[in-house]
C-alpha cells in the first residue's frame, strides 16, 4: 500500500490536492445548508457522477480513462466521493445565496459550466484525465446539463422538507 | 432482447413502487434510492473493475439493460423491501418479506448471467445470495442515521 502511494506522481497529487482544497474550504466558508441538505446534495452528485463515469469511462465505450491505468485507482475513487459532490455542494450554495434569475441565472450556469470544463482541461494538462472518443466540448454542455439538473433536485429537495416542516438552510443557533 | 426482457422486469416493480403506500417519507425514500443505487454501482465496480470477479457485457446496448437493472430496478425494488420492512414488528413477517425480496434480486441477478450481461470469472453463484443480503441490511442501517439526522434537525 505504502509503495503504492509513494509511487504516486503528479496527477494523482493534483486531484487529491483538489479534493483536500475544496473539503478544506467547505469547513472554512459559513455553513449555509442544514445536514440533511448537505447530505442530499452529496448523495445526488456521487449518484451523477458515478452513473456516468460506470457507463461512459468503461468499455463498451470506454470514451476516457482517468489516472494511469484503465483501472479504478484510490485517487479517483477519493475524488468521486469528495471533489464532486464539493463542486455540486458550492454550486447551490451560491445559486441559494445570490438566487439568480432570468439572463443572470443562464449566466451563472455558464460561468459553473466554463469554470468545470476549464478545471478539466488542467485535468487533461496534468494527465489526470485521458480522452478516448469524448470531446472536451462535450464536457461543456454534459456540466451544464448536471447543473439545470441539480437546480431541478435542489427544488425537490426544499419541498420534500417543507413537507417535513422544515427548511433546508442551517437551522439558527437560539 | 436483453434490454426488452429488463424494461418488463422494470415495469411491475416500478407501478407497485408507485402504487403503494409508503412508510418512508419523501424526502427518505429519495435518499435511499441514491443510495442504494450508489451502493449497488460501487460494488459492481469493485466485483469487474478492481478484483476481476465478474465481467460485465462488452455489447453496447446490454451495457443499457445492466445500468437498468443495477441503477434503476434493483435499487428500486430494494427502496420496495425497505418501505414493507420498516413498517413489521413481527420477526417472521420480517423474515418472509426478506426471503421474498431476495429471490427477486437474485432472480434479476441470475438473468443477467443468463442473458449475458455479467459473466461470472472467479466469482461463485452460491456467493450472491450473501452479497444481496449484505445489500439488504446495509440501507437499513443507513436510513436509521439518516432519519436520526432527520428528527435531530426537525427538532432544532
Amino acid at each position: 500500500m505504502i509503495d503504492r502511494i509513494l509511487a504516486w506522481d503528479l496527477n494523482e497529487w493534483y486531484l487529491l490536492g483538489w479534493s483536500a482544497g475544496l473539503v478544506l474550504l467547505y469547513w472554512m466558508v459559513p455553513r449555509r445548508f442544514g445536514r440533511v441538505t448537505f447530505w442530499m446534495i452529496w448523495l445526488f452528485v456521487v449518484f451523477l457522477v458515478q452513473t456516468a463515469d460506470y457507463i461512459l469511462g468503461v468499455p463498451p465505450y470506454d470514451m476516457y480513462d482517468f489516472l494511469d491505468k484503465p483501472k479504478w485507482e484510490l485517487p479517483y475513487g477519493v475524488a468521486q466521493f469528495t471533489l464532486y459532490p464539493m463542486i455540486g455542494y458550492f454550486f447551490l450554495y451560491g445559486f441559494d445565496r445570490w438566487e439568480p434569475k432570468g439572463w443572470r441565472l443562464a449566466g451563472y450556469l455558464l460561468l459553473w459550466s466554463s469554470a468545470s470544463t476549464v478545471f478539466e482541461w488542467s485535468c487533461l494538462k496534468t494527465g489526470v484525465l485521458k480522452y478516448k472518443d469524448w470531446q472536451l466540448w462535450y464536457s461543456f454542455f454534459t456540466y451544464l446539463s448536471v447543473f439545470v439538473l441539480e437546480i431541478v433536485y435542489f427544488r425537490f429537495v426544499k419541498k420534500w422538507l417543507r413537507q417535513e416542516g422544515m427548511g433546508w438552510r442551517r437551522p439558527e443557533k437560539t | 432482447m436483453g434490454l426488452l426482457f429488463f424494461i418488463a422486469f422494470l415495469v411491475p416493480i416500478a407501478m407497485y413502487y408507485r402504487r403503494m403506500e409508503k412508510t418512508l417519507r419523501p424526502v427518505e425514500n429519495a435518499a435511499m434510492y441514491l443510495f442504494l443505487a450508489i451502493l449497488d454501482q460501487n460494488v459492481l465496480a469493485q466485483l469487474t473493475i478492481v478484483f476481476s470477479l465478474y465481467d460485465m457485457t462488452q455489447n453496447k446496448w446490454l451495457i443499457w439493460a445492466l445500468f437498468l437493472n443495477r441503477v434503476v430496478t434493483a435499487p428500486l425494488a430494494l427502496l420496495i423491501y425497505l418501505n414493507l420492512i420498516v413498517r413489521q414488528h413481527n420477526w417472521a413477517a420480517r423474515l418472509g418479506i426478506t426471503a421474498a425480496m431476495l429471490a427477486v434480486v437474485l432472480t434479476m441477478e441470475y438473468c443477467s448471467v443468463w442473458l449475458g450481461l455479467i459473466t461470472y470469472v472467479k466469482w461463485s453463484a452460491w456467493l450472491s445470495p450473501l452479497q444481496w443480503l449484505g445489500h439488504m441490511l446495509l440501507p437499513i442501517l443507513f436510513w436509521r442515521w439518516f432519519r436520526r439526522l432527520l428528527r435531530k434537525e426537525a427538532l432544532s
